[in-house]
């Protein structure tokens, strides 16, 4: 009966550890797809390349930018904004220096250098994510 | 080819050739520019900069002597009318014009006399003494106003008169005006920077160019920068405009090559129309791949914040795009109809003879139907949810150019899936073959396969309403509307308003959905920053705000504009977080600061909060409520002190106070969601049922437990009907779990808001009937000579009379009710704020004089006991205000309205009212003098009064109304002025055909009026002239007979006599057997013979005589004889339908014979008992080919071979001549006329006339 019962213990400790780590390397996944996405994003506007991060956009994304573009926009014209905005401020480098994934709502900030009428000018972008439908999705962009 | 044709080809080719040319030589002078700016870099930078000084220099230079010309106006006034008015200054000012200029008038002792709208002095400045005579700029909160100060002497007293002009506004609040800075930093290519400051220098800096901005005196009282333009700029600019330029070219060429392929097409119309149709598509193609205008023209018509779709790889990636897409596929689909109604349909009536084919084809095009009910619905809905324009949260009468071109789009969109559909509609009847009539029973058909098609799909498109409306608007138009002309006036208006109808249900459909989907944006609103990234942003902006504050050191700090500035460039703006923003001293005494809300019991606690040499963010429980702060400290030095600048935000149960100033709270995220934000209710529900809100929210405990459940059963999202205030709300609920406490956000609306809107859809309709009316004064100025013709026709002057008399009335109602409502709300204002100030003043007077504590807290406990919100002034200065916040940001003037100081100037017991200035907007205010002579003051802004019905909520209303009321008195009045003149046009139509020499022309009135005795007076003249004319031809024939039989007697008669006397000469000399018989047998056989000649002549001219009239044979076109031959039917309510292709058929014939012929041949048809005709024309490679198809009686086959005989006739008054006369025609052009086929359902004749060739 003993046996019986170390052997049933055995199992539930290695269940819950299995489940735990299962949860564990689930959350280290989570931080990591929303790393990946950051990055994605750096590149594409380093890039002037929405295309490049233009599939993590949400149906309803939050974009403020300081060309007076404000408040949801959907899925098609947060591409549109974005690339009318890199259009006319052209990046010239864009770093993300402050990046949080281990939140519920992942957030990175970054100075971006642009180039308007030929003149140099910086910004800080604010990105935001929030999962939807098992993805990190773009819930929030503001550029000040 | 004709001459005509060569030299549009040689015009074409030369054009092509020389755009090619051009685009070229862009080509090749680019490089060379460029070489020649890099050589020449420095004197173009120079000559630039130069320019852009003189520029600047100029504009203020304007403006300076606009004010110096203005003080010297108000000189003159003020020295003749001062005279008049002995010392009393008050009645001058009111001839002052301000002329857009801020006026300050002092008296030496510097005390304020006059001041107006948007004043920003209480004094004049010592350091402005020195200024006298001269311009100069002043700071003041964020503006900078360009002043000319003058002196005044009448009658040994001075005065001072301060004139300025704001040139610079740094707030980006309220309605901002552009200003003169704003206008040259828009339209440079470079970035500049002004100091208005008279002490700044010049930078020396090689990348930038400094200068001067002199005053009158030619002193230096500001510094403009500019940043040089840099060579690779410069050059970038010129391989940008060079691309530009030679992409319109392209453009260019392409079209010029699609009319030369035009010109070129000799196939048939199929061909034709799939070349045209490519064509458009390609050049809507070459237009976005060279992003024109895109690429040149920003401006809001071209901005996708207002409307982008990535449909067709961003085809309609703006408004404008939009628009040309939509003009681009509208083309092609008229096209098509065009198309279609010409030959198609015969094609397709031949097709369909083979059964399964024919069943086939209908399902398919029923299909086409639903997919394009679909599209419909996909695109409004685009239209909706991929734009920020709120079409009817944010309703302008006058629309901005964005919504106008918005709302064009809507339409343009509404008539190209209208008219696809009937078009495809009329295909499924000309397949199926069933007559129009008849053809109810697709209607039905198409009803229940469209409302399948709506229940298989996840997403229907719109309601059951909508798509019964649509269906039912295709029928209609497709079955009752059978004009030729596809782009007449009347076809125009059906289909433009059926679009409108169907597009802007739609629109208003998805608009509800899209409130349902902000009701959900609105509670993700407050989830969506979480502690950390506002911890980020209160550090982001403290260190923003350090970078700011170094400016300020070595100056006086006005520690509340600075506090407003710091707010309105950080992120807590941009976010519509509720901040608070404070500086203080060493000893944490308040030294001034700005709060985005009004709550004042939301201020944080300032003996609380711990002073830190860095940058510190920290949390802070607060006193009132559950409520957590927060909040940011940093250090701050100036000259004079060591201060501290103190944020705060609240983290937890931050509902958007609904009492906030209007003016701060647009900048709050809510801006861009389709939701009024005054509608809907918001609050937030702890798991232990606590409710905080802005307002008391009292749930039914059914509603409680709904939302517990959402908690036990860790629910995420739900939407609910909940009841709130006696009425029912729909809610969306979202469970958040923050710092381990769940909270449930509800955002409700009420559900009676989501429902069809009458005025939500007039917004629209109004719009749309505005565009459809431009597009019908185009259409009438187009056709003016026919305009001209039809305005002057009976049936257009009663339609008319009775158009304008069922409208002028109208007009003068609804402009009475107008008014009346307009100032029925100025009064409900009006009265609702003289309740507060009366309630207001009654409290303060009581107070301040029983009470002992100082004014100012006396004030802030009225303003926190009553919630009214008021001001106070003292000597025309502001002394207390509920909402200083919007005084201290420079928003508004701490003035008192000098027109209220004027009014109430010794007059204790009066109310005055006014409506004045603020942010730009006119609000309505009342003023009344208190207990201890300081001025209260309760404005509209700050007191919103809510109207049952305001202005713009009526002119939607009765604008909407009238244009549906036009639309049906157009109706009604068409339809009238119709009945009324259509027997007089029935007359004149016959009257027509009886001179035309159509004698069986016959009236049929069904009315029982005086028309009816007309119809059967004009039958019966016409009866008895067709009598008179047949007797009258017989006498004539007999008559003509007679004297013919005379002629050709005494004609005849003069040979024979000749010719007897030869013979008998002949007969004479051969009994004599004469010598001179072969001499006289000669003599008279040759006068026989002569004689014979002369009565041959004779015989050739009497059958000349009996020949038809002269032929006027000329090259005409068969399609324009027939067409007018028919017009003569269209009034007797006989279908005469004719087909025939979209090219001329070319004949040689008299062209009245052959309409005659026509025209004979349709009254025989008709007269065989014949419904109706149709008239097909096509030709051969030899012969134009008229068909002539009745369904009548048919020609019995024993008769068939007589009835081109002469006289014979089947008809108990005919005469026999049409068919003989009409194949006698036929046959002399070397045509002919034959029956096809003829039976008991009909006959077919069959014409044919060689076609006209050069």
């Amino acid at each position: 009966m003993n046996e019986t019962m170390k052997c049933i213990s055995k199992y539930i400790v290695l269940f819950v550890l299995l489940i735990y780590t299962q949860t564990f390397l689930g959350q280290e996944n989570k931080h990591k797809e929303a790393l990946k996405i950051f990055q994605r994003i750096e590149e594409g506007i380093n890039d002037n390349s929405v295309d490049k991060f233009a599939n993590y956009f949400s149906q309803r994304n939050y974009l403020s930018l300081n060309n007076s573009s404000v408040g949801y926009f959907s899925f098609n014209q947060s591409y549109y904004v974005l690339k009318d905005y890199l259009s006319i401020y052209q990046p010239i480098s864009f770093r993300l220096n402050n990046i949080l994934t281990e939140t519920t709502n992942p957030f990175a900030a970054g100075t971006f250098k642009y180039i308007n009428k030929g003149v140099r000018g910086t910004a800080i972008i604010f990105i935001a994510l929030q999962w939807s439908e098992n993805q990190w999705k773009i819930s929030q962009i503001t550029i000040n | 080819m004709s001459v005509y044709k060569k030299n549009i080809d040689k015009y074409l080719i030369v054009s092509f050739a020389l755009i090619l040319f051009v685009g070229l030589i862009i080509g090749f002078v680019n490089p060379f520019l460029k070489k020649y700016l890099e050589r020449n870099w420095e004197d173009e930078s120079k000559e630039f900069s130069f320019h852009f000084s003189e520029k600047v220099q100029e504009s203020f230079d304007k403006k300076i002597n606009h004010l110096i010309s203005h003080a010297s106006y108000i000189k003159k006034i003020f020295s003749t009318e001062y005279k008049l008015v002995e010392n009393n200054h008050s009645n001058f000012v009111d001839k002052i014009e301000s002329q857009d200029l801020i006026i300050h008038l002092f008296d030496s002792g510097n005390n304020l006399l006059y001041w107006n709208e948007n004043s920003f002095l209480d004094y004049i400045d010592q350091s402005y003494e020195n200024k006298i005579g001269q311009a100069f700029f002043i700071n003041k909160k964020g503006k900078v106003y360009l002043t000319f100060i003058d002196t005044i002497e009448v009658i040994n007293k001075s005065y001072f008169l301060v004139s300025s002009k704001i040139i610079a506004n740094s707030i980006n609040i309220g309605q901002k005006k552009e200003t003169m800075i704003d206008s040259l930093k828009n339209n440079l290519d470079t970035e500049v920077i002004f100091d208005f400051d008279e002490s700044a220098n010049l930078i020396k800096d090689g990348r930038k160019y400094s200068f001067p901005i002199l005053n009158n005196f030619k002193n230096k009282i500001g510094v403009a920068t500019i940043n040089k333009p840099t060579l690779s700029f410069a050059q970038q600019e010129i391989d940008k405009k060079t691309k530009i330029a030679q992409s319109i070219l392209i453009i260019l060429s392409i079209y010029i090559l699609f009319i030369f392929v035009n010109c070129k097409i000799n196939s048939g119309n199929l061909i034709r129309w799939i070349t045209y149709s490519c064509e458009i598509i390609l050049l809507r193609v070459a237009l976005f791949y060279f992003e024109i205008p895109s690429s040149f023209w920003k401006s809001e018509l071209t901005n996708p914040v207002n409307y982008s779709s990535r449909f067709g790889y961003g085809i309609v990636s703006s408004p404008f795009e939009f628009f040309v897409t939509a003009v681009s596929l509208f083309s092609i689909v008229l096209l098509y109809k065009r198309m279609i109604e010409s030959n198609f349909v015969q094609n397709l009536v031949m097709i369909s003879k083979n059964r399964y084919l024919k069943y086939f084809l209908s399902v398919l095009v029923i299909f086409l139907i639903m997919l394009i009910w679909r599209a419909c619905g996909a695109s409004i809905r685009s239209v909706v949810f991929d734009s920020n324009i709120r079409y009817f949260k944010e309703f302008q009468l006058i629309p901005e150019p964005v919504v106008a071109l918005m709302s064009l789009n809507i339409l343009l969109l509404g008539l190209l899936i209208i008219f696809s559909s009937t078009i495809l509609f009329n295909i499924l009847i000309a397949i199926l073959k069933i007559k129009r009539q008849n053809s109810f029973l697709i209607f039905i058909i198409i009803q229940i396969v469209g409302l399948l098609f709506d229940q298989i799909q996840l997403q229907p498109q719109g309601t059951n309403l909508i798509r019964f409306v649509f269906f039912s608007s295709v029928y209609l138009l497709a079955v009752f509307n059978q004009s030729k002309n596809y782009l007449s006036i009347h076809n125009f208006i059906w289909f433009a308003f059926s679009a409108s109808i169907i597009s802007v249900s739609l629109l208003t459909y998805y608009n509800s959905e899209l409130e349902r989907e902000s009701l959900k944006n609105t509670a993700f609103d407050f989830i969506r920053i979480k502690e950390p990234q506002l911890k980020f942003m209160m550090f982001q902006t403290l260190q923003e705000a350090s970078n700011e504050l170094i400016n300020y050191e070595k100056e006086n700090i006005d520690y509340d504009f600075v506090a407003f500035q710091i707010w309105e460039k950080s992120f807590f703006r941009k976010e519509g977080i509720e901040t608070s923003i404070n500086f203080l001293d060493d000893n944490k005494n308040y030294l001034g600061g700005f709060n985005s809300f009004s709550d004042q019991n939301r201020m944080i606690d300032f003996e609380n909060i711990k002073l830190s040499n860095e940058i510190y963010v920290g949390k802070y429980n607060m006193l009132y409520g559950d409520n957590i702060s927060l909040y940011g400290i940093m250090p701050i030095s100036t000259a004079t002190q060591k201060s501290y600048v103190l944020i705060s935000i609240n983290i937890l149960n931050s509902i958007p106070r609904k009492n906030n100033f209007s003016i701060f709270r647009q900048e709050s995220n809510v801006i861009s969601s389709s939701l009024n934000f005054d509608d809907i209710k918001i609050f937030v529900l702890n798991n232990v049922g606590k409710i905080y809100s802005d307002e008391i929210i009292n749930l039914n405990d059914y509603d409680i437990k709904k939302i517990q459940e959402m908690f036990i059963k860790k629910i995420n999202e739900s939407w609910e009907r909940i009841e709130l205030f006696k009425e029912k709300y729909y809610a969306y609920f979202l469970n958040d779990n923050l710092n381990g406490e769940g909270q449930v956000i509800c955002v409700a609306k009420p559900e009676k808001h989501f429902s069809w809107n009458l005025s939500d859809f007039f917004k629209i309709f109004f719009i749309h009937a505005f565009i459809v009316s431009i597009f019908l004064v185009l259409f009438l100025l187009l056709n003016f000579k026919k305009l001209f013709r039809d305005i002057f026709s009976f049936k257009t002057k009663l339609a008319l009379s009775l158009f304008l008399l069922s409208l002028l009335p109208m007009i003068f109602i609804s402009n009475y009710i107008r008014n009346l409502i307009d100032e029925n709300n100025q009064k409900i204002i009006r009265e609702s704020l003289k309740e507060k100030i009366v309630q207001a003043k009654n409290v303060i007077d009581k107070k301040l004089a029983t009470q002992t504590l100082n004014e100012k807290a006396i004030y802030k406990s009225i303003n926190d006991e009553y919630g009214i919100c008021f001001s106070i002034y003292k000597d025309n200065r502001l002394q207390y205000s509920s909402f200083i916040d919007l005084y201290s940001s420079g928003l508004t003037s701490y003035n008192l309205s000098y027109n209220a100081f004027k009014n109430l100037k010794n007059n204790d017991s009066k109310i005055f009212f006014a409506r004045e200035n603020i942010t730009g907007k006119n609000y309505n205010m009342v003023f009344c003098t208190l207990i201890n002579g300081e001025i209260l003051e309760i404005n509209e802004l700050t007191n919103p009064i809510k109207l049952a019905l305001s202005k713009l909520d009526f002119d939607v209303f009765l604008f909407g109304v009238f244009s549906l009321l036009l639309i049906i008195i157009m109706i009604i009045s068409t339809t009238l002025s119709l009945q009324i003149s259509k027997p007089v046009n029935i007359l004149t139509k016959a009257t027509k055909s009886i001179a035309d020499g159509d004698l069986d022309y016959e009236i049929h009135i069904k009315t029982n009026d005086e028309f009816k005795d007309l119809a059967i007076a004009f039958n019966t003249m016409t009866k008895k002239l067709k009598q008179s004319q047949i007797e009258l031809a017989q006498f004539e024939r007999e008559e003509a007979w007679k004297e013919m039989a005379k002629q050709v007697a005494h004609e005849i008669k003069n040979p024979l006599t000749p010719m007897k006397l030869s013979v008998q000469q002949l007969i004479a000399a051969y009994k004599d057997k004469s010598n001179k018989f072969e001499e006289i047998f000669k003599k008279v056989t040759d006068t026989i013979l002569l004689q014979i000649e002369t009565l041959k002549n004779i015989a050739s001219e009497f059958s000349n005589f009996a020949r038809m009239p002269k032929m006027n044979i000329d090259k005409i076109d068969v399609v324009k004889a027939i067409n007018e031959a028919i017009m003569l039917f269209v009034d007797e309510k006989k279908y005469v339908n004719f087909i025939y292709p979209n090219q001329n058929i070319f004949v040689l014939a008299d062209e009245d014979h052959l309409k005659r012929t026509i025209i004979n041949m349709i009254r025989n048809s008709f007269q065989a008992n014949a419904s109706k005709v149709i008239i097909e024309l096509f030709s051969d490679d030899l012969s134009a080919v008229i068909k002539i198809i009745d369904n009548g009686n048919g020609i019995d086959e024993s008769i068939l071979s007589k009835i081109y005989d002469y006289n014979f006739t089947t008809k108990e008054k005919g005469m026999g001549l049409g068919l003989s006369m009409a194949k006698k025609y036929l046959e002399s052009l070397n045509g002919s006329i034959m029956v096809e086929s003829t039976n008991k359902n009909g006959t077919t004749f069959l014409i044919k006339i060689p076609l006209h060739k050069v």
